[in-house]
């Protein structure tokens, strides 16, 4: 027994298929025929707004995120400024009482003293964990600035590890350092990796 | 209706006559929301996109350009509209989903005869990729080159999609 697929598919078609003849006559009365924007337009109302849910989350995520960062920045701030006014006063001033610990790195220097922000927390799962050394090949990016018994400069890595690549990191050069970094030298260096109470630094050991 | 028909409604719309228009709708409008329906699942939605799909041919009816296939040329613009809605509306209609549900049910068919089925009933053993193609094949008339230009895949997977489509009505007695 074999059953006419063409004809009894196009019956079947025929008889799902509501008549549209009076909407789309409708349509064609439509004010906004002539209009550029061709695509259909959504019943409003019908369906959940997924776009606001989505801004939403994406607001709420993004205030979880940063407030805590924030709230850690300030109060961290105050400490600083609380601690050792004279690394305030003017460049020059951290000579004063320059620690020669790493330990001392990060609790002498206020936040408005530290480079621009790079991507540090990016670098956590792909740099060695914190007294590991790592040879790199990083270009400098500004011409450093005086921090705590040394200078910190801005450095972009240069390597093949695409992970990699292209971080900008922080890396510290201590006062006893025979090389001078200048903006756009690269170099290659051996970095030791210090984590400090909220922030990593590069220390070059060689 | 043959190209030549097709043209001439055409013509006649763009002339202003909406019965030109109501040929079409008479000859295609199961084919087109066949077409709109393998995208937007829901009703309403193949509903909405169908009847837009014909305002906007009436729009559009001067820039035709007849012998490409006016079939195919209408089966891309209403799917077309119909991915746009989609995209629009920020809803994803999971077809690989239905397909790997479709795939589990293929295990016990693989050798069954099902002879006293509905055409419905058979029609769901299709994965709705499959159904796609049957859709173009039978409700349009294309070739599978036409069908692979609407898709936008390519024509070994057309044809390869439309003999499992047709092996598996063929266990259900469809010729």
């Amino acid at each position: 027994m074999s059953k006419d697929l063409k004809t009894q598919y196009r019956m079947l078609a025929d008889s799902r298929t509501p008549d549209l003849w009076a909407r789309i006559e409708k349509g064609l009365d439509r004010p906004d025929l002539g209009r550029a924007d061709d695509t259909v337009p959504v019943r409003k109302n019908r369906r959940f707004q997924y776009d606001t849910l989505a801004a939403a989350a994406a607001a709420c995520l993004c205030a979880a995120i940063a407030l805590p960062v924030l709230i850690r920045g300030s109060a961290g701030g105050s400490m600083d400024r609380a601690g050792a006014p004279m690394a305030l006063s003017e460049e020059g001033a951290y000579s004063d009482a320059p620690p020669s610990d790493a330990s001392a790195l990060s609790g002498s220097a206020s936040p408005a003293d530290e480079p621009d922000v790079y991507e540090e927390s990016a670098l956590e799962d792909i740099m060695p964990a914190s007294g590991e050394d790592l040879s790199v090949t990083v270009e400098i990016l500004d011409g450093g600035r005086p921090y705590a018994g040394g200078i910190i400069y801005a450095a972009r890595m240069l390597s093949d590890d695409e992970a990699l690549d292209g971080r900008k990191i922080k890396i510290f050069a201590d006062d006893g350092s025979r090389t001078a970094y200048e903006a756009a030298g690269i170099y290659e260096l051996t970095l030791h990796r210090e984590e400090q109470a909220e922030d990593i630094l590069y220390r070059i050991i060689e | 209706m043959e190209e030549r028909q097709f043209s001439a409604c055409i013509e006649r719309m763009c002339s202003g006559d909406r019965e030109a228009l109501h040929d079409i709708y008479e000859a295609y409008v199961s084919y087109i929301y066949a077409v709109v329906s393998r995208v937007l699942p829901k009703r309403e939605d193949a509903e909405d996109v169908t009847s837009e799909f014909f305002i906007r041919l009436w729009k559009i009816s001067g820039t035709y350009r007849g012998g490409g296939g006016h079939r195919a040329w209408m089966a891309a613009i209403a799917r077309n509209m119909a991915i746009d809605f989609l995209r629009k509306t920020k809803r994803e209609v999971l077809t690989e989903d239905f397909a790997d549900q479709a795939m589990a049910s293929d295990a016990g068919l693989e050798q069954e005869v099902i002879a006293d089925v509905s055409l419905s009933q058979a029609l769901d053993l299709l994965k709705p990729k499959e159904r796609e193609v049957v859709d173009l094949k039978i409700m349009g008339d294309l070739t599978f080159r036409e069908i692979a230009a609407v898709l936008k895949i390519p024509i070994g997977t057309v044809t390869w999609r439309y003999q499992n489509a047709i092996r598996k009505l063929r266990r259900c007695g469809y010729e």
